[in-house]
């Protein structure tokens, strides 16, 4: 069976159950939300302070959200051990790896578009001056996040500590997609040449390539009881 | 209605040698060896703890063994691809359903995994054959704990496999529903597939199998083929293990 197919039948699942509870989307645009708010108001910042600074907050702000709302994503997977009915299907291990992955990245793009003009109003930025740089810089460091996300919320559910266990294997790891986002989001509020972020497009994507095969690689083992 | 195609001899043979299967120090299963035969339909008996589940989630290939030899048709199961499980179909303790699909999406998600081609019209028939039809849209999560077994049962009977592993199957069920399991079994059975079902219900258990496996501490303390008064017999050698145990 082939393993788009797989995978897609995964996606799908994800997105209805998602649009009916509205759970992973919730979790990460009100946590978004309050840290746009806490920062905005813990800086005050002038609008030259605030080009300099929003990158990073705004990084920290989608990964800090993104940590939740994949914790939340998995969550449906061991809710009545429906993992157990994916192990037990013929399928490929990274075939449901990678629908897991679309999910995630999905659900985070969303909720960064949705966020994006709420950190725009606070530091008063003026984000979309080049759309299409912007959701580029958007899906690789998204997918970065997701990419590692997806693998290691799936350790965490096996664990006892599933709420701290998937910030402490994830953050340390995605300090490289952290660094070049905010690198490349600094570029585009400051209305620099993107030329000038070459690196950082290929560090992103170099990372997003690595790791999306590695994981996919290991979700078997990862799976395994 | 009969089980449609799957004649006899697709049905896997399964053999475990010397199988163990360690949780830390616990010993789950202990150097087990065993043959179960295509078409044969077994009932798995004995107390908490015996083994009963370890075997069964190992034959669904859940779990791997910590020593000895797990075959299918000759076929040790590191060599098996992933496609082999399309012939396998398992119920645990948990319903492994999706709580906020309904009925027939958590099938139409299953059947897509299975690649089931006609995934709608497959889930329909399942739902009908588990008398779940008219429940076919509500959620999971608004289901009683007897209609979410029996679309437990419905999501392991969708792809039709050739061995059906079911752990305590009728847990949950009321009398007539278990009644109505029973003899959806003895079709699956008479249809030329192999059945594995655990139970704690000495009786009722042994009305449709062929053969009867009695674990204690992960061995097999009886295995032998389902005959006029076995049952006394049985419960007297699980009275007998218990006594030892509580030594």
């Amino acid at each position: 069976m082939s393993a788009w197919r797989v995978a897609t039948a995964l996606l799908r699942k994800d997105l209805l159950a998602e649009w009916r509870t509205k759970d992973v989307s919730t979790a990460i645009l009100l946590f978004g939300f309050t840290i746009a708010v806490s920062f905005s108001f813990a800086f005050e910042p002038t609008p030259d302070e605030a080009r300099v600074i929003a990158g990073g907050l705004l990084w920290l702000g989608f990964l800090f959200s993104a940590v939740l709302g994949l914790n939340r994503g998995f969550a449906r997977e061991t809710a009545n051990n429906c993992l157990e009915a994916l192990r037990l299907a013929p399928a490929d291990p990274g075939s449901l790896y990678l629908g897991k992955l679309l999910s995630n990245v999905l659900l985070l793009l969303v909720a960064e578009l949705v966020l994006l003009p709420v950190f725009g109003l606070f530091f008063n930025l003026a984000l979309w001056s080049r759309p299409g740089w912007l959701l580029l810089i958007l899906l690789l460091g998204t997918w970065g996040v997701a990419a590692l996300g997806t693998l290691f919320s799936a350790v965490s559910a096996n664990t006892r500590m599933q709420e701290l266990m998937l910030p402490l294997l994830l953050l340390p790891l995605t300090v490289p997609v952290l660094v070049a986002a905010v690198d490349l989001t600094t570029l585009l509020l400051f209305n620099r040449p993107m030329s000038e972020g070459s690196m950082q497009f290929r560090l992103l994507a170099g990372f997003d390539i690595i790791f999306t095969l590695l994981c996919w690689l290991l979700f078997g083992y990862v799976l395994e009881e | 209605m009969p089980p449609p195609h799957t004649p006899a001899d697709r049905s896997p043979r399964i053999v475990l040698q010397q199988l163990s299967k360690f949780f830390g120090r616990f010993v789950a299963l202990d150097r087990l060896s065993l043959t179960f035969e295509p078409g044969e339909f077994v009932v798995v008996l004995g107390r908490n703890g015996a083994g009963k589940t370890t075997l069964l989630r190992t034959l669904a290939l859940l779990l791997q063994p910590s020593e000895g030899e797990l075959q299918f048709d000759n076929q040790p199961v590191s060599r098996l691809p992933h496609s082999f499980k399309q012939r396998l179909g398992f119920v645990g303790h948990e319903i492994a359903l999706y709580d906020d699909l309904t009925a027939e999406e958590n099938l139409h998600f299953f059947a897509r995994l299975y690649g089931i081609n006609d995934g709608v019209r497959r889930a329909a028939e399942v739902l009908a054959e588990m008398d779940l039809a008219d429940r076919a849209t509500s959620r999971v999560r608004n289901l009683s704990r007897g209609l979410k077994q029996r679309l437990a049962l419905a999501r392991a009977w969708l792809h039709q496999p050739d061995v059906l592993l079911l752990d305590e199957p009728a847990t949950g069920l009321d009398a007539p529903t278990r009644e109505r399991m029973h003899e959806w079994l003895a079709r699956c059975h008479q249809s030329g597939r192999t059945v594995i079902a655990s139970s704690h219900d000495l009786a009722e258990s042994l009305r449709p199998a062929t053969r009867v496996l009695l674990l204690e501490n992960g061995r097999a303390l009886f295995d032998g083929p389902n005959a006029p008064g076995l049952a006394e017999e049985l419960r007297a050698k699980l009275v007998a293990a218990a006594r030892e145990g509580a030594r």
